[in-house]
């Protein structure tokens, strides 16, 4: 599993750190989306999966 | 949410809902989905198109073809102190002025924010709470004003002998939302008058965290930030003015409606009390199954088709939260109150480009508070029938009174 973070479509809702915060994280001055684990271990890949769907504008993917 | 728009022909089909029957608000999913099953979108009696399936609610909400609903246009201004104030806010505006509003102000609320201010959080709830404990009883509607007003005044940094002055004046800022005060003179006067006070505390905050930053969101927001872009003053003001009425009302009848639902599902407070832990899907289910915000609203950038329904530009369309969480098209066993669902959840708070700001915030609150209600009595329970208050698109009750016994 990869994780791809359109950080230009993002805005910063955060639902994504809510949701598996040990692969994701917010920048300090703007909140906009980090991916801290792009290629994230098994044991996260449902808290991933539920943070691509909880993104409120489509701004994660998986390949 | 009010129009004063007149309904399209091509709507006369549509399945009525209607809001202005004070029955339909005794059993509102009831009245939803009567609507909901007959087509994707149905007509209130107001003339207001409205969004009722998961699908369509998704779509619009997250379409870039669509556009935040004028509110105030909608209920027949345009012009005036109000009108100008919500055409300042993040609200009022589309990519990329909206996507630079949202970064600038998004640095207060991220996850890590948030996360340290809970324990002003906790603390405020646990003040709220010990009086209810210690007398047996608590009134919900007490509650849940206390709580929101001195967590926002506390995150905002609102000292507290001037959190009540702010309830009655943001009270009479949100009345400008309706179409009998915006038709009255003496309303429309009163509205404004809130607002420039509003206005005036906003500015005088700003000037003080200025001068002497302290750990709140006002100094956040008003902190130099090198080599980055900031808010002006006049944002800074209109956006504090936003944040005070955009979590008020909401974030009391969120916190009404968790409370009135651990009493009514002890099996599911009992899992709660177990595992605190469960306190953050709890919140999610909350806000999935009895959103407070029954609908927002959003316009077509141009004239546009859905499921052969057209939709005319600047035409606003009620897109109903309440009704989507209980589509069984989109949710399994959608009228169940289960906070171990797996499946996707809180769509309280909105989708697309205008997913609530305050989000993470009014989940801390919750999750304090569901936490708290849950550890620290031994059973909560209803004295008597729930009934929501009708015609409100904020959601909430009269009155509720619930036995507590402390754990």
């Amino acid at each position: 599993m990869k994780v791809h973070a359109d950080r230009g479509r993002c805005v910063a809702a955060g639902q994504c750190i809510l949701a598996a915060p040990e692969v994701f994280d917010q920048a300090e001055e703007d909140g906009i989306v980090i991916v801290r684990l792009p290629e994230p271990p098994a044991e996260a890949h449902r808290a991933v999966r539920d943070a691509v769907r909880d993104c409120p504008v489509r701004a994660l993917s998986l390949s | 949410m009010e129009s004063t728009f007149a309904p399209l022909p091509a709507h006369a089909d549509l399945p009525v809902v209607p809001l202005g029957d004070a029955a339909a608000w005794v059993d509102l999913h009831a009245t939803l989905a009567a609507a909901r099953e007959a087509s994707p979108f149905g007509i209130t009696d107001a003339g207001l198109p409205v969004a009722l399936r998961f699908a369509e609610v998704e779509y619009i909400l997250k379409s870039d073809q669509f556009e935040f609903g004028d509110l105030i246009a909608a209920v027949g201004q345009t012009e005036g102190p109000f009108y100008d104030w919500w055409h300042e806010t993040i609200s009022a505006f589309n990519p990329p002025a909206h996507t630079r509003l949202r970064r600038l102000l998004a640095a207060a609320f991220t996850a890590r924010r948030v996360n340290d201010l809970r324990p002003t959080i906790r603390r405020v709830v646990e003040d709220a709470l010990e009086p209810c404990l210690e007398r047996g009883y608590m009134d919900i509607v007490d509650f849940a004003h206390v709580l929101p007003m001195r967590i926002m005044g506390g995150v905002l940094g609102i000292p507290r002998e001037d959190v009540t002055v702010f309830d009655t004046l943001t009270d009479q800022l949100a009345s400008g939302f309706n179409v009998a005060t915006s038709k009255d003179p003496v309303g429309v006067a009163n509205v404004n008058s809130a607002l420039k006070e509003l206005q005036e505390y906003a500015a005088e905050m700003v000037r003080d965290r200025r001068a002497h930053p302290k750990d709140d969101i006002v100094s956040t927001l008003v902190q130099e930030r090198d080599g980055i872009d900031r808010l002006t003053d006049a944002e800074l003001v209109a956006h504090i003015v936003f944040m005070i009425f955009a979590g008020h009302d909401t974030t009391k009848g969120a916190t009404q409606i968790a409370t009135m639902l651990l009493a009514k599902h002890p099996d599911q407070t009992a899992l709660i009390r177990e595992n605190p832990d469960l306190s953050g899907a709890a919140v999610d289910e909350v806000m999935r199954y009895e959103s407070p915000v029954v609908m927002t609203t959003r316009q077509p950038l141009a004239d546009l088709e859905i499921e052969g329904v057209p939709f005319v530009q600047g035409r606003p369309i009620g897109v109903v939260l309440v009704s989507a969480a209980r589509d069984p098209r989109g949710f399994e066993r959608a009228d169940q109150f289960d906070i171990c669902r797996t499946e996707r959840r809180a769509i309280g708070f909105g989708s697309g480009i205008h997913f609530c700001l305050g989000a993470n915030l009014a989940k801390a609150e919750l999750q304090e508070a569901v936490r708290g209600l849950a550890t620290r009595t031994a059973s909560i329970e209803l004295t008597h029938d729930v009934a929501w208050q009708p015609f409100k698109t904020l959601r909430g009750f009269d009155e509720l009174r619930l036995a507590v016994t402390p754990s």
